[in-house]
Formats: C-alpha cells, structure tokens, sequence
C-alpha cells in the first residue's frame, strides 16, 4: 500500500523512566486509562483497605482518593482522572462497558460504540425481556473485546495487570526498535502481532503464567469482589 | 453528467492503460484482468449475468480502474472506485479489496473483519477470506475463530490464487496456534510438516520446526 495520510503516525510515551513506542496516539492515551482503570482496583490501608472504587462509590466523591494520594493531582494525567470519576449512576448500566478500555488485551482497539455490539443487537433482537437480553450479553465472550465478557471488561483490571502492562510496553518497544513503518497499518499490525505473541509467553510478574490468563483470573476475582461490593452497597447494577 | 464521467473514464483508460473499453468488450477486458483464480472468474461470470440489467459500460470503466488501483496498491484510487461503485449490487472483489486496504494501510482490523465477512457471503467458502479472517480474529485475539477461518481456508484451499500457498501458510498459522495456545507441540508439528511438503522453502515453518526440536 502507497503511504498518503500521515496522520496516524506512531508515537512515544514516556511513562516516568522509559520511553515506549506505540503505533497510534489513542493507544498512547490508552496507556494512561488502562493504568488509572488498573489503579482504581487495587485496595489501599490509606483508603482502610478499600479499593478507590469503592471509596469513590461510597462517599460519592473522589476527595478521599486525591487527598491519600496527593501525587495524582500534580501528575500530568490528572485530566484523565477527571474523565474518569466520579462514579455515578451510569457506572452501573450496561452502556458503562463502552467506556472502559478493556485493558491491555484491547490497547490497540478503537473506542467501541454500542452501535458497532452486534451480540448486544442479536441478544436484544431474541429476547422480548431487556434484562433476560442483557444477562446473556454480559456473559458472552466478544469479538470487540479479544473475547472478554463484557462483564469483565465493565471490571476493570488490577496490580497484576498493570504492572503487566509495563511488562508488554517494554516488549513491544524492545522488538519495534528502528523499525520503519511504511503505513499506519504496517505499524498497528506489527503492534498487534506483538501483543498476541507476548499474551502467551509465561510471565514472571505473574508467577509464569501466560499474562493472558492472569489477566483473565484477576479480572475475575475483580468482578467478584465488585459485585459483592455493590450487593453490600444495595446498588442495583446490568453486570451482576 | 454520467455521459460526460463515462467519456473521461474511457479517456483515463485511453491514455493510462492504452485500452479501450467498449459496450462490446468490457465484460470480456474485466475477465482478462481478474486473470485467476478459476473461481474468482466463474463469480464474475455469474455476477455480470445476474446483474445484467443493471450493469453498464460505465460499470465496466469503474471495475477496471479499481482493479488497476488495486494493483498498484494505491490507497486514494482504490477507495475513489469503491465509493463510486456503490450504486451497483455489491461484488466480492471490490469489497475484498477494501477490507484489505483497511487492514494494511489503516490498521483498522474491525473494518477489515467486515469486509471480508462480506465478502464471505458473496463467495461463500471463499479461502482467500477464510485466511484473511483467520488473519483478522488473530489480530482481535480471538483464538478460537481464527483457527476455525484458517482451518476452512485449508478445507477450500482451492478457491483461492496461490492455493498451495494459502494452505500452506493456513496451515503453518494453525500450527502456531496448537502450540502457543493448546501448547500441543503433536498436532503443531504435524501442520508444520504438512506446510513444508506445500511449501519446502518456507522460512518460518522451518524456524518453527527447528525450535520445536529444540525444545524437545
């Protein structure tokens, strides 16, 4: 393919003391979601051993979060936070799952709309009960998710994966090093191909397993305890 | 208006390609210029028949251009004829073409995975999409459709231009999949072998073979 549009073009982040190269600035962006999604699960003794999503759901602010951990606020990812929180209503419907990024499995995917959920179309299409519809959906592996269920992309991922995510940003920029690209596509292909091999690769960060499954275990055990959480919390929620 | 397109699709056709396409000869140009696969040319045989009270001489120019921009790789040109051919009923090389240019000069894998679902259903068991989805569901790390493509791309190896060589790689892709995912280093082996006797000089199944030894 003839290069002409050089608007996807690759980029590099630098997340404290190594630059990584990523094929597109919305995987650069995904990076700062995917830590701060990772972040908001892990409990803290600063937060009595809360994770910041629970805290958050629970004051109904983000201020106990900031204040435990004032660094955040002068972080230049702070805006992203904004984004982020606070955790309203919205959190807990199943259109929440088109805003979360699905972690590291999906930092290559665009945005997922729900126009683009055909599982969600087919379920809602077989049945006439909305609920029934959306229990079977959130269960269901999916193409737009690299077969996650929509249920544990709604979860979020934890420390494994985040620190996992350093792991595969070190990976990927090891193998792309003056590497030259002679489209966007060479460049998110070689990104993508790179990420399934590594998924696969036991991973001392995750006591060797593949990164693959681990992430899949800790999104479990995620979905798990939110689940309870919101139980606990009598918040009614699609994805329990 | 279309007259005036038409006559500077015939003068394009003219003056880059020095071929002049007439109502006489247009269906016969395009089948010379699909040149293979067999199956690929009895498509567009049953294509032009079925939509002959639609198809025209300004389809012909349209349908040659793309091809021409399909060759030459050139992305503008290629989405330029698509576009414009969207007033005709859809055909499997065109949308093919598309999916692929999503795939390797977008990187929009989602997009692709369309187009070459698409392009499935207008050539069903098609092994060039069957790869091609195998491909994309590797991409979209969706392990368990992407074997299924390359297996039936295998199975309908023959539908496709470089059929030993879509199998072969079909099945070198299948291998891989036994052994980093099932690690079934068996049933990988035994597709790498059946690739090589396909395909003896093929690098990385040779590569593959000689870590699988090595591991052994």
């Amino acid at each position: 393919m003839r290069r002409r549009t050089t608007s996807r073009d690759e980029e590099s982040v630098n997340l404290g003391l190594f630059d990584f190269w990523l094929p597109t600035k919305e995987s650069v962006e995904k990076v700062v979601l995917i830590q701060i999604e990772c972040n908001l699960n892990v409990p803290s003794p600063e937060l009595n051993d809360r994770t910041p999503y629970e805290d958050i759901v629970i004051t109904k602010s983000a201020s106990n979060y900031f204040n435990a951990f004032p660094i955040i606020k002068k972080a230049p990812t702070f805006k992203y936070y904004h984004q982020m929180l606070p955790l309203s209503e919205k959190e807990f419907v199943y259109k929440a799952v088109y805003s979360k990024t699905g972690g590291i499995l999906n930092i290559f995917h665009p945005k997922i709309r729900e126009s683009m959920d055909s599982e969600l179309k087919k379920q809602f299409s077989q049945h006439e009960d909305e609920k029934e519809a959306i229990r079977i959906w959130k269960d269901t592996p999916s193409e737009l998710w690299s077969n996650l269920p929509p249920k544990f992309v709604w979860a979020g991922g934890g420390k494994i994966e985040g620190e996992l995510l350093l792991d595969f940003l070190q990976y990927l920029t090891r193998k792309v090093r003056r590497k030259e690209f002679d489209t966007p596509g060479d460049s998110m292909i070689t990104a993508l191909r790179n990420l399934r091999e590594w998924q696969f690769i036991s991973n001392e960060i995750c006591s060797g397993m593949a990164p693959v499954d681990a992430i899949v275990e800790e999104r479990k055990e995620i979905y798990k305890r939110k689940s309870a959480f919101l139980q606990e919390m009598l918040i009614e929620t699609d994805f329990v | 208006m279309a007259k005036k397109s038409l006559q500077r699709y015939l003068a394009k056709i003219k003056k880059d390609y020095n071929v002049v396409l007439t109502e006489e000869n247009y269906k016969n140009i395009i089948l010379e210029e699909l040149e293979s696969p067999p199956s690929l040319l009895d498509y567009f045989r049953d294509y032009m028949e079925k939509n002959k009270a639609k198809i025209t001489l300004e389809w012909g120019c349209l349908m040659f251009l793309f091809i021409k921009a399909d060759e030459e790789k050139y992305a503008p040109d290629i989405e330029k004829y698509y576009r414009l051919l969207e007033t005709y009923t859809p055909n499997w090389f065109t949308e093919v073409g598309l999916a692929e240019l999503q795939l390797r000069y977008y990187g929009n894998v989602l997009k692709a995975r369309d187009g070459f679902l698409k392009g499935l259903e207008l050539k069903p068991d098609d092994a060039h999409c069957h790869y091609n989805l195998g491909f994309v569901y590797h991409l979209l790390g969706v392990s368990d459709k992407s074997f299924e493509h390359y297996e039936k791309a295998v199975i309908n190896y023959q539908t496709a231009n470089k059929p030993k060589e879509i199998k072969a790689r079909s099945l070198y892709n299948l291998a891989v999949f036994k052994i980093n995912v099932e690690h079934d280093y068996e049933a990988g082996g035994r597709f790498l072998k059946e690739a090589l006797a396909l395909m003896p000089r093929y690098p990385e199944a040779k590569r593959a073979l000689k870590q699988m030894r090595w591991l052994r």
